[in-house]
């Protein structure tokens, strides 16, 4: 990498001596009529180099100043004066650096004297060309024998080759960061091929372990020598993936890097407090999370407040809001995939963080030569603290988190390019809130509690014709709990749940022009569920209600077993035409569901349980293909078809339906990237996703038994969603993102009537009618993003976030009735999600400064949501009879200053 | 500390919460024409057993005399997805309204279907169609069949769903049925005893009819009481009440021809749906108090059930600064929808 330094230069200007020459002889006492002669000129033997003026330097600039300088017969300097000024900051350091000159005295008649001199001290801009770094580097070894072999030839693309010496090592210096292509050959080895990423400020060093060719008998070489490329890696077609580095920048994140999934395009703003993802109009619950393959209930504590993971181990974030290839699925909505870095090999390295919530740290070292761990963890501590400065009654009225999660990595070498991951991780929520009041119908109490862990093993193996083996089994818990009581109705729902899954999938090249993957995707799911309370609370998308209003006293319970298995096998192909150019990626998943409940009809007097068990094959074929037209601009596309086993908690036979089945989806989506720059792109994409057989809440007046939910719902969605990005360089990244969006739902059954038969002996008909489109609850029409974060150097760096966002679709109150029993009125409605909440707008910034120690970094930041303080309506809340309306405002101006050390 | 008080305190803590706003009407002024309450005798019947009704209308000048009342039943059942006490549907037209009559009180007959359209019962369906779904019972396992009220006062129309408790069978047919009758009696309404005024040596609150109204000073703040009647923690045969644990068997007395339960806090049993386990409870009680001017500290009090031996609910009343005639009522529910009322004036001087 080319440094730039500036630096000064001077040179010595003219001596002028004789005035002051000639006054110093008379003063001196010489013979009157003698005329002095100079026979030396004063000597500098010790320069005093004046450093560069700051603000000339940031503003370019360069000047001569002209001093006048006394100096003794001693060599001294005795006085200077300016006598050609530049500017006020070049003429102080001239002055000082050459008050520090020293000279050999300039003699007069062969003898010391006092003399001045006129000196033209220059300022000149110099560049000096950077001292080289090497940046990749790496060492070659028998794959057998691990002893080291010198004379590999080591290409890299554009940087021509090196030759390992007898340690088997080779360097290179000043790489371009990016992808390269590297080749390695020699006597005796079969040459391969491979591709390598240089990071911005990272040194890559690598191992390759080769395997020797098998002797050939003189006259009998192979005629072809065969060069093995490694696949690439095959990306989802529409991602954004975001650099755990960028994320922490973000505004409005605390440095969680997490966080930052919310501010990409296609992600609708989330309800204030819930920190769900609605991605392209899917429901919360229709996106899938994983974390190293793992899939996770949630990825945020306590209604968005913090992710359950830690951004140190983040690597990279991945959102393919749809259309995503046939590695996954069981999600009628996005995917988020989030991967754990590599742990350093070298050093003990960690950090501690802490601001007004909570407070986190790592510590990461190597347990042996192949052998590293690092340990993470969070830990809330707002409730403790505002125990300290109020009464309980706030906490009692305040929902205040208290959150704690935690990781552990382990990563063990195996071999050069194999190695075994261990990734355990767990996450836990709690909630507690009693709210007393006078009137024991308003007393609500409020328990929730969030718990979840996973273990799971990565291993990996890359073989040396470039093809790769992943192979991940995992295990883990889920503990979620839900207690409330409005008044005397209870509100419970808890659940146990043991989850597990194995992943397995060999990527290589079966051809010159085609990589394929195929794998096996397993997952299970064990729960035991217990449930109390309204039927209708919690609430689901499409039904009647408002914001606060309190919940019916009808309650019932029930406890069931749900279980949910899949085992599905999937292929992908991806086949790179046209040189390359053109890929098309075929894939085809097959996914058996099998789906359990317990009973199929609620409890009735000693009845005993009958359990129903379905299967449902489901064939899922998927196709993507990108295309670059030019360098610049490539072309994509993508189609395929999902599918989503019911929710568990939805197969109880009091509050659901057991025998609820598969709910499906098909997307389709389009759109170019264009590279303005190397580190500008522009990017949109044309996007329909088409969802059958959703479950929703029974409309029929007179419900089947253990069918509160059936499968009737329709959705659609579709758009265009654009980001302009700004990849993360030396100073700035930021991304603008825009999505144009329309989500809807249709009941298919939405209003039943009900038909008397002909005559009295005629059964009577029930008529489904089916219900108009309507916006889906979480519809957002539009959702700006703009994001920048900028390095002013010195430490110091500034961000800003923007967001706007329409609000959330709500069903106007047209009148209102008395229910004289509970003596409260309650709404009728009128047009379902016919009026919105008004738009979200917000502004976020950030300022942080950096300190670098010889041993760490240190850095301070404050958070800023909401600076212009604007009042954010979130949600429509009514007087107590439905007469006058009005909104919930969000956060005001919010600071939230945080500072961290790392080493 | 004060729900206000918390409110702005909250405010202070963005972190957490947004901002709530608050509303300048409360539930407890009646500034306009409402209806209070209404009330079933008995407060519990049998489908096809007779009920008389009667409501509570007021204004700001006091009661409504002879108010303009249609009342009907709704057959039509309430679809899951609607979060109300009651269909909608029912506060239209159709072949679902069957009405009773009008004026400030009637008599009716609960249709013969209650059970099972709004109780435990299986609802009918057509031959081939898979059964029913039962109705849920609320937290103190009753049933109601609605009551619509259409109440045209002062030029205002008020729509008002009243709720009459069925007598009917378990929900999910769980439990013994003979110990649930022993221990549950069919609802009786509760009885205000008295309301008097704490902090101005407990006067009794009157209608004002026969020694005119209690006289308050301006901005005075009054601590009112409600009492209702005790009942006995254990059932005693002879006491004139057919309470828990009785039965006309073991107390013809009590609990032979139109026993009478307890109006107060009743204790019943409670089946849980899941199980079929009985256990005793006790109804919670809650005061409604309103006023014409001047203002409640709460809309509501009450006891919960936990506190059954408490027979009393206070809350204080900040007189207003300007003289003048005030109407006040107390409205005392039960936890099983029975209902009881009185009418107050006081004088501000």
């Amino acid at each position: 990498m080319v440094k730039k330094f500036l630096g000064a230069t001077l040179l010595l200007a003219s001596l002028c001596v004789p005035r002051a020459v000639f006054a110093q002889a008379n003063s001196s006492g010489e013979t009157p009529g003698h005329q002095p002669k100079l026979t030396k000129l004063p000597k500098l033997v010790h320069f005093e180099e004046a450093p560069y003026p700051d603000s000339e330097k940031e503003a370019g600039k360069t000047a001569s100043v002209v001093l006048q300088i006394a100096i003794d017969d001693k060599g001294k300097v005795v006085d200077a004066v300016v006598i050609e000024k530049a500017s006020p900051a070049f003429d102080a350091a001239a002055l000082e650096a050459v008050r520090k000159f020293e000279f050999d005295p300039a003699e007069i008649d062969n003898k010391p004297a006092p003399v001045k001199i006129t000196y033209r001290y220059e300022f000149v801009l110099k560049i000096e060309p950077p001292t080289p770094v090497i940046n990749f580097d790496g060492e070659i070894k028998n794959r057998f024998t691990k002893q080291m072999i010198p004379g590999v030839t080591v290409a890299v693309d554009g940087m021509g080759e090196v030759t390992t010496d007898e340690n088997g090592h080779f360097e290179f210096k000043e790489v371009p960061l990016g992808k390269h292509v590297i080749t390695i050959s020699g006597p005796n080895l079969t040459t391969v091929t491979t591709e390598e990423e240089l990071e911005k400020g990272k040194k890559l060093s690598v191992k390759y372990a080769l395997e020797p060719k098998e002797e050939v008998p003189e006259g009998e070489e192979a005629d072809l020598e065969i060069v093995v490329v490694a696949p690439k890696i095959q990306k989802e077609v529409v991602s954004t993936e975001i650099k755990a580095e960028e994320g922490r920048r973000v505004p409005g994140t605390q440095g969680d890097t997490l966080k930052v999934v919310q501010n990409l395009p296609g992600v609708a703003r989330a309800s204030f407090g819930s920190g769900q993802l609605v991605v392209w109009g899917a429901a919360p619950q229709d996106t899938r999370v994983y974390i190293d393959g793992m899939h996770v209930p949630l990825l945020y504590h306590g209604g968005g407040l913090r992710s359950v993971f830690s951004s140190d181990l983040v690597r990279s974030i991945n959102l393919a809001p749809g259309g995503y290839g046939s590695e996954y699925g069981r999600g009628l909505g996005g995917l988020v995939t989030v991967d754990s870095r590599a742990l350093r090999p070298t050093g003990v390295h960690g950090f501690v963080a802490a601001d007004v919530i909570d407070a986190s740290g790592m510590i990461e070292a190597p347990l042996s030569s192949s052998t590293r761990i690092a340990i993470a963890g969070r830990k809330s501590y707002l409730d403790r603290a505002i125990n300290v400065v109020t009464d309980r009654d706030v906490q009692s009225y305040i929902p205040i988190p208290d959150y704690f999660d935690a990781q552990v990595k382990v990563t063990h070498d195996l071999g050069a390019n194999e190695s075994i991951d261990v990734m355990g991780l767990m996450s836990r929520d709690e909630l507690t809130r009693t709210l007393q009041n006078a009137d024991p119908a308003q007393i609500k109490k409020d328990y929730q509690l969030t718990d979840f862990n996973r273990i799971g093993v990565a291993y990996k193996r890359q073989f040396n014709d470039g093809s790769n083996v992943l192979i991940t089994p995992w295990f883990g818990r889920d503990h979620l709990t839900s207690r409330a009581s409005f008044g005397g109705s209870p509100t419970e729902l808890d659940t146990k749940n043991t989850a597990f899954g194995f992943r397995a999938a060999y990527r290589g090249r079966t051809s010159a022009h085609t990589v394929t993957t195929v794998g096996l995707d397993v997952e299970g799911n064990f729960a035991a569920l217990s449930r109390r309370g309204s039927v209708t609370l919690p609430a689901r998308e499409g039904d009647l209600s408002v914001f606060g209003q309190p919940p019916g006293d009808q309650v019932n319970a029930d406890n069931w077993n749900a279980s949910n298995l899949t085992v599905a096998p999937y292929v992908q192909m991806d086949i790179g035409l046209l040189e390359d150019k053109l890929h098309i990626v075929p894939g085809l998943r097959i996914e058996p569901f099998v789906t359990s409940a317990s009973r199929q009809t609620p409890v009735v007097g000693a009845t005993p349980a009958i359990g129903i068990t379905q299967q449902s094959t489901e064939v899922e074929p998927r196709l993507s293909t990108t295309y670059q037209v030019i360098p610049r601009l490539g072309l994509k596309a993508a189609v395929g078809f999902y599918h989503q086993s019911p929710q568990p908690s939805d197969l109880s036979a009091v509050f659901g339906n057991p025998k609820l089945g598969i709910e499906r989806a098909f997307h389709a989506l389009a759109g170019s990237t264009f590279k303005l720059t190397d580190q500008i792109s522009f990017e949109e994409v044309f996007f329909y996703s088409k969802s059958n057989d959703l479950v929703t809440r029974s409309a029929s007046d007179t419900p089947a038994l253990a069918q509160a939910l059936v499968q009737q719902g329709e959705g659609r969605s579709y758009g265009v969603q654009v980001l302009l990005r700004h990849e993360l360089t030396s100073r700035f990244f930021g991304w603008v993102s825009y999505t144009l969006m329309r989500s809807e739902r249709r009941d298919k059954c939405a209003t039943i009537e009900n038909v008397p038969g002909e005559t009295a002996a005629d059964a009577p008909q029930n008529i489904c009618h089916e219900g108009a489109w309507r916006l889906f609850d979480y519809d957002q029409t539009h959702v700006a993003t703009v994001v920048g974060s900028y390095d002013l150097g010195a430490g110091f760096e500034v961000g800003a976030r923007f967001r706007y966002a329409t609000g959330f679709p709500r069903t106007p109150v047209v009148g209102s009735f008395v229910s004289t029993r509970r003596d409260l009125y309650e709404p009728l409605f009128g047009e379902q999600n016919s009026i919105r909440i008004p738009a979200f707008v917000q502004l976020d910034a950030r300022v942080s400064k950096r300190f670098t120690m010889s041993w760490g970094k240190a850095e301070v930041y404050v958070d800023v949501q909401n600076v212009t303080n604007h009042s954010n309506p979130e949600e429509i809340v009514y007087d107590y009879r439905y007469a006058h309306k009005n909104y919930i405002t969000g956060l005001p101006i919010l600071p939230v200053a945080g500072a961290r050390l790392e080493w | 500390m004060s729900m206000k008080h918390l409110t702005k305190l909250a405010c202070l803590l963005p972190l957490l919460v947004a901002c709530a706003p608050e509303f300048d009407n409360r539930a407890s002024t009646v500034d306009a024409p409402r209806v209070l309450g209404v009330r079933a005798l008995p407060a519990e019947a049998a489908p096809g057993a007779s009920v008389s009704y009667e409501v509570l209308v007021v204004n700001n000048e006091g009661n409504v005399e002879a108010p303009d009342v249609d009342w009907s039943y709704c057959t039509k059942a309430k679809p899951l997805n609607e979060l109300n006490d009651g269909a909608s549907e029912c506060f239209g037209e159709g072949d679902f309204i069957e009405p009773i009559g009008s004026g400030s009180d009637v008599k009716g007959k609960l249709p013969k279907s209650g059970c099972a359209q709004f109780g435990p019962d299986i609802p009918k369906t057509a031959p081939g169609q898979p059964p029913g779904r039962p109705t849920d019972p609320d937290s103190s396992g009753g049933f109601y069949q609605p009551v619509i009220l259409a109440v045209h006062a002062d030029e205002v129309d008020i729509s008002s769903l009243a709720e009459t408790r069925l007598t009917c069978g378990l929900a999910n047919g769980a439990g013994d049925i003979d110990a649930y009758r022993k221990a549950t009696k069919i609802n009786e309404n509760p009885k205000i005893e008295a309301v008097t005024a704490v902090n101005l040596d407990n006067a009794i609150l009157s209608d004002g009819a026969v020694d005119g109204p209690l006289s308050v000073p301006v901005g005075t703040r009054v601590v009112f009481s409600t009492s209702w009647t005790t009942c006995p923690t254990e059932p005693v045969c002879g006491d004139g009440m057919c309470t828990s644990g009785e039965t006309s068997q073991d107390c013809a007395d009590d609990c032979g021809r139109n026993p009478v339960g307890c109006t107060g806090s009743e204790a019943y049993g409670y089946v849980n749906p899941t199980t079929g386990e009985l256990s005793p409870r006790h109804e919670s009680m809650r005061v409604a108090w309103f006023s014409t001017t001047g203002s409640f500290e709460d809309d509501h009090t009450g006891i919960v059930e936990d506190d059954y031996t408490k027979t009393s609910s206070e809350n204080a009343w900040q007189a207003p600064t300007t003289p003048g005639l005030v109407f006040m009522w107390v409205v005392l529910r039960d936890a099983r929808g029975g209902t009881a009322w009185q009418s107050f004036q006081l004088q501000v001087e």
